[in-house]
């Protein structure tokens, strides 16, 4: 079916867009329909297939009804933090719970924002080189709504920020959210995402993140969709000169899910750190593609510190789970002083569970630091020995063996509420897969 | 409480292992000494059930019954502890839980009632006390991070909590300052009893200034070629291990 077709039922919906968002809407459809699908000859979708998502007929996203999972997901949220609930794929503002905020900060809907906002929205939603193409563009020829983040310079967000995408139909529905997170100079916020539902949809989210000269981010998602679902995420970075992006993803997967990050580190001294956990099982199908860009702006001759990044990623494989991680690293020509590393580990639980696993450096500048690599393999044998001879039973050893792995990385989350909230995750998700 | 006959062993079709005798009895602290490549961490790596050691010929009785029976873990909870040369890196996994895990493992397999976080620890804090260890240990992940010395420490620590009959020390003092050394010795030296027993393997002598052992053994070429009292660890210390291989 060619893709045009199925975004006729979707634009009724956007039909009180102002005139420019209408336009960005007709290219931003027309560059899909033009680009197709992407598909595995892409090297980017080289382990993702997207031929189940692209045979679903999808219905538009609606409202939902009474759901007593949301609404106990809801409850289950830290008190302390602010909560930004989007239900298939617009902002409740009657599940949300916001305090009061510092003086020109703006945290809510995207819709709303962009209504009074029209101007910094229409910038915002240009198609840039940095972006990811095809399915970023369905997304803004079709999204409803998401979040907007906006911190004026120099504040720091008091509490920190939640946000509940969910998701629920009874016959399959695509959710485009597309959300916005700015922080002034030396601005800083922490956000805990999480992504989850019930029933059969696709979620395909597109976040723009703008950070700031000397602005930090906490950045930390939850990516635990219902096993019946969908999920492409793409995260597009920039940071200025000191801006710091400190994310972390655990990701519990969908049926089929894959998340993208792209950074463009573009400042002197500013550094992007992302490490993550993804265990999955049965036949899920997930990945991680990261693109980390240090640009020629980074380092600069007056100031010759340049750019770092970071990236930790662990993947725990059961039954006939794949995964997949992609990550690359490119320094430009000019980028010097950069320091760069990435590595990912694997373990395989299963004999039937795969990886694709691909970390790759581009470096064009020939003063710079950078490492790369992948493991993959079974639990450290002589872990396991150490276990046992104090006393351990094998099946308990392994557990606790996998239980680390998967949770050793959530140390870098530096929020204690949300890293607890991770490790409770995991260990409920462990106890219900079975070697 | 220890009885090993003529045991032969192999280890990737090599044979390292040439028919080693030894008896320990309760209460008793046998030092193992030898050069490298004689087989002590070998004789260590047997005794505590690890895999990838292939027995060949003889017995080992362990408080009556056929220690090579038992699975590693088994063992441990029957009261064998090996203190490694090398103790292992956990990442992600806290140490207090770890520790956790292997007491209560061996307090279900006697039938004692497991101990609450609450009560454990009250013996960890016991424990510490007794070994003189910073606390701050206890919440980290297991041997990630910790110095050499801290490693063998919390070696000695386990060993102290999971309180066995019988403890292995595999080159417990290699890698440690004089310091370290004396406070590891220390430990070792409270937890001295009647009904528990030690088998010390050493390269060097120095450990023995500290831990004085009741028999000595001299270890080479995979068999045990002399034995004695604590006289004979000094004889070593001078004369070195090329007069014993040549005997």
């Amino acid at each position: 079916m060619p893709p045009s077709t199925r975004l006729d039922g979707a634009i009724a919906m956007t039909s009180h867009d102002p005139l420019w968002l209408e336009r960005l809407r007709q290219d931003a459809k027309g560059s899909f329909a033009a680009l197709g699908w992407p598909t595995r000859k892409l090297e980017e979708w080289r382990y993702t297939d997207l031929g189940p998502v692209a045979e679903t007929v999808f219905e538009p996203a609606g409202e939902i009804g009474a759901s007593s999972a949301l609404a106990a997901i809801v409850a289950d949220q830290d008190p302390a933090s602010d909560l930004a609930v989007f239900v298939n794929g617009r902002f409740s503002a009657e599940r949300s719970r916001i305090g009061a905020l510092a003086p020109g900060v703006y945290l809510g809907s995207f819709a709303a924002w962009s209504a009074t906002h029209g101007e910094a929205a229409e910038a915002l939603l240009q198609p840039t080189a940095e972006r990811a193409r095809a399915l970023t563009d369905l997304n803004i020829g079709l999204f409803s709504d998401g979040l907007t983040l906006i911190v004026p310079p120099g504040v720091r967000m008091e509490r920190p920020l939640r946000c509940l995408y969910w998701s629920e139909a009874a016959n399959p529905i695509a959710v485009h959210s597309h959300s916005h997170i700015a922080l002034g100079e030396r601005a800083s916020a922490s956000v805990f995402e999480i992504w989850a539902g019930a029933g059969g949809y696709w979620s395909n989210a597109v976040a723009d993140i703008v950070l700031g000269e000397g602005s930090q981010l906490a950045h930390t998602t939850l990516q635990n969709e219902a096993r019946t679902a969908y999920h492409t995420g793409s995260v597009v970075v920039r940071l200025a000169q000191d801006a710091q992006f400190d994310g972390f993803q655990l990701g519990l997967g969908a049926a089929l899910s894959r998340r993208e990050y792209r950074a463009t580190i573009a400042g002197p001294g500013a550094d992007f750190s992302l490490s993550g956990s993804t265990l999955l099982t049965d036949r899920q199908d997930g990945a991680t593609v990261t693109i980390v860009d240090h640009t020629a702006a980074g380092y600069t001759p007056a100031d010759k510190r340049g750019t770092t990044s970071n990236q930790v990623f662990k993947v725990a494989l059961a039954d006939r789970a794949h995964g997949v991680f992609q990550g690359r690293i490119i320094v430009r020509e000019g980028a010097q002083k950069t320091d760069a590393g990435m590595l990912n580990k694997t373990v395989l639980l299963s004999d039937r569970a795969v990886i694709d696993t691909k970390p790759e450096l581009e470096i064009y500048a020939d003063d710079v630091k950078c490492s790369h690599g992948a493991s993959v393999g079974d639990l450290d044998e002589i872990g396991l020995f150490y276990l046992r001879s104090r006393g351990i039973d094998p099946e308990t050893a392994r557990r606790m063996l996998i239980d680390a792995f998967v949770t050793e990385p959530v140390e870098r989350v530096a929020d204690p509420a949300v890293a607890a909230e991770l490790r409770a995750v995991i260990a409920a998700r462990l106890a219900e897969i079975k070697e | 409480m220890l009885e090993i006959k003529n045991l032969h062993a192999r280890v990737d079709g090599r044979e390292i292992l040439k028919g080693i005798d030894l008896s320990v009895r309760a209460g008793e602290v046998h030092a193992i000494m030898g050069p490298n490549g004689s087989g002590k961490s070998t004789l260590a790596s047997v005794l505590s059930g690890r895999d990838g050691y292939e027995v060949t010929e003889g017995t080992v009785e362990y408080m009556g019954r056929n220690l090579l029976d038992l699975a590693a873990d088994t063992r441990a909870r029957e009261g064998v502890f090996l203190a490694f040369q090398y103790p292992v890196e956990l990442p992600g996994v806290n140490n207090l839980y770890f520790l956790r895990a292997a007491v209560n493992a061996g307090r279900r397999h006697r039938g004692e009632p497991e101990l609450d976080a609450g009560q454990f620890l009250k013996a960890v804090r016991k424990t510490l006390k007794l070994l003189d260890l910073r606390e701050d240990l206890l919440n980290r992940a297991v041997n990630v991070g910790f110095s050499g010395g801290e490693k063998k420490r919390n070696e000695i620590f386990q060993m102290a909590l999971l309180e066995p009959k019988l403890a292995i020390l595999d080159e417990t003092d290699s890698g440690l300052d004089i310091d370290a050394l004396r406070q590891v010795s220390e430990g070792v030296n409270k937890l001295r009893a009647p009904d528990r027993a030690f088998v010390l393997i050493t390269h060097y002598q120095r450990l023995l200034d500290y831990i004085v052992p009741d028999v000595v053994h001299v270890l080479a070429g995979g068999r045990i070629v002399r034995s004695g009292d604590k006289s004979l660890a000094l004889e070593l210390e001078k004369t070195g291990y090329a007069s014993v291989n040549a005997a």
